[in-house]
């Protein structure tokens, strides 16, 4: 099983799009994809069409006393299983009661999943007790951010003080990638420059663009590469799913 | 003496140094005045370690 964790730097960067749009990617290229949101915003679902009204997620059913893995949901050909729609009390009733130090490990284990399966796993961006199993399970961790002085002002202090740095394991299997980059902003690409030069080979040789068909994508509950297949935005995906195949080939090989 | 531009990494060559170097001198010294044209960009990477740093302590 080829586990990749999706965390944005910072909320809001996009790290649920990519997860999503990664996800449908990865599937047109044949490959075998679960995306197992971890995220309590709970967006994921909507990249792929599910109603926004329905609640239904792993984290409800477990503090519903229902079975987790019965919120599988399946839409063209992509599993997925929402986190829920928890109100703020029941939430921190799923952290005290229900999640304990290998939840998470004996959940994907009882997935039992084929070792060719892609599993998406897409976290939010403060470190809590589901991260740090989701990191510690993952073979590859892919930081998103945006090329903003804000997100350098985070990436220093994380490198600072951060929980991945200071793990050398995580460290090493810690990728970041650029989203949103606006193609005519002088700072944007002078930051993708200053980023470069701080983050060396841990920065993925691809950059998503920002593009309106992303958020239109999303307006429209789907994935760019159904909702504009000729545009720039899924050549950048489709490239970032082909390196990524590429780079698992290679840790894969005896 | 004019060179061409492909003579300045024959150059380097010829001295003992890797032929993408030019780049790398190049990119550094771009980084560098990017950094001073944006304040906040220049005291924040002022707090930070070099990339040689931080790829001897096992990356980021």
């Amino acid at each position: 099983m080829r586990v990749l964790c999706v965390q944005g730097l910072q909320a809001g960067v996009g790290g649920s799009t990519i997860s999503a749009n990664l996800a449908r990617m990865l599937l047109e290229l044949n490959q075998k994809v679960l995306v197992f949101d971890l995220n309590p915003n709970n967006l994921l679902r909507l990249h792929f069409n599910m109603d926004w009204q329905n609640s239904v997620g792993w984290a409800l059913n477990l503090t519903q006393k229902k079975l987790w893995c019965a919120a599988f949901e399946c839409e063209h050909g992509i599993s997925f299983l929402p986190f829920g729609q928890l109100t703020y009390q029941t939430h921190q009733r799923l952290i005290v009661e229900y999640l304990d130090d290998n939840k998470l490990h004996y959940q994907l284990n009882s997935l039992d999943l084929s070792p060719e399966t892609w599993l998406i796993l897409n976290i939010s961006s403060d470190i809590n007790l589901l991260n740090k199993q989701a990191l510690a399970l993952s073979n590859f961790i892919l930081r998103v951010f945006e090329p903003s002085v804000a997100n350098l002002s985070l990436l220093i202090n994380s490198m600072q003080s951060n929980y991945i740095v200071n793990d050398a394991e995580l460290s090493n299997k810690s990728f970041f990638v650029i989203n949103k980059l606006i193609p005519h902003s002088e700072l944007d690409h002078e930051m993708t420059l200053v980023f470069k030069n701080l983050l060396l080979n841990k920065l993925l040789p691809i950059n998503i663009h920002f593009d309106e068909s992303i958020k239109e994508a999303f307006a429209h509950k789907t994935t760019v590469n159904i909702h504009a297949p000729t545009s720039t935005a899924v050549r950048e995906f489709r490239t970032l799913a082909i390196w990524l195949m590429s780079y698992f080939n290679r840790l894969e090989q005896p | 003496m004019k060179y061409e531009k492909n003579d300045v990494n024959e150059l380097y060559k010829s001295i003992g140094i890797k032929a993408n170097s030019y780049i790398e001198i190049k990119e550094n010294e771009a980084v560098i005045k990017i950094q001073r044209k944006w304040p906040l960009v220049e005291q924040i990477i002022s707090f930070c370690k070099t990339p040689l740093e931080n790829r001897q302590q096992g990356g980021i």
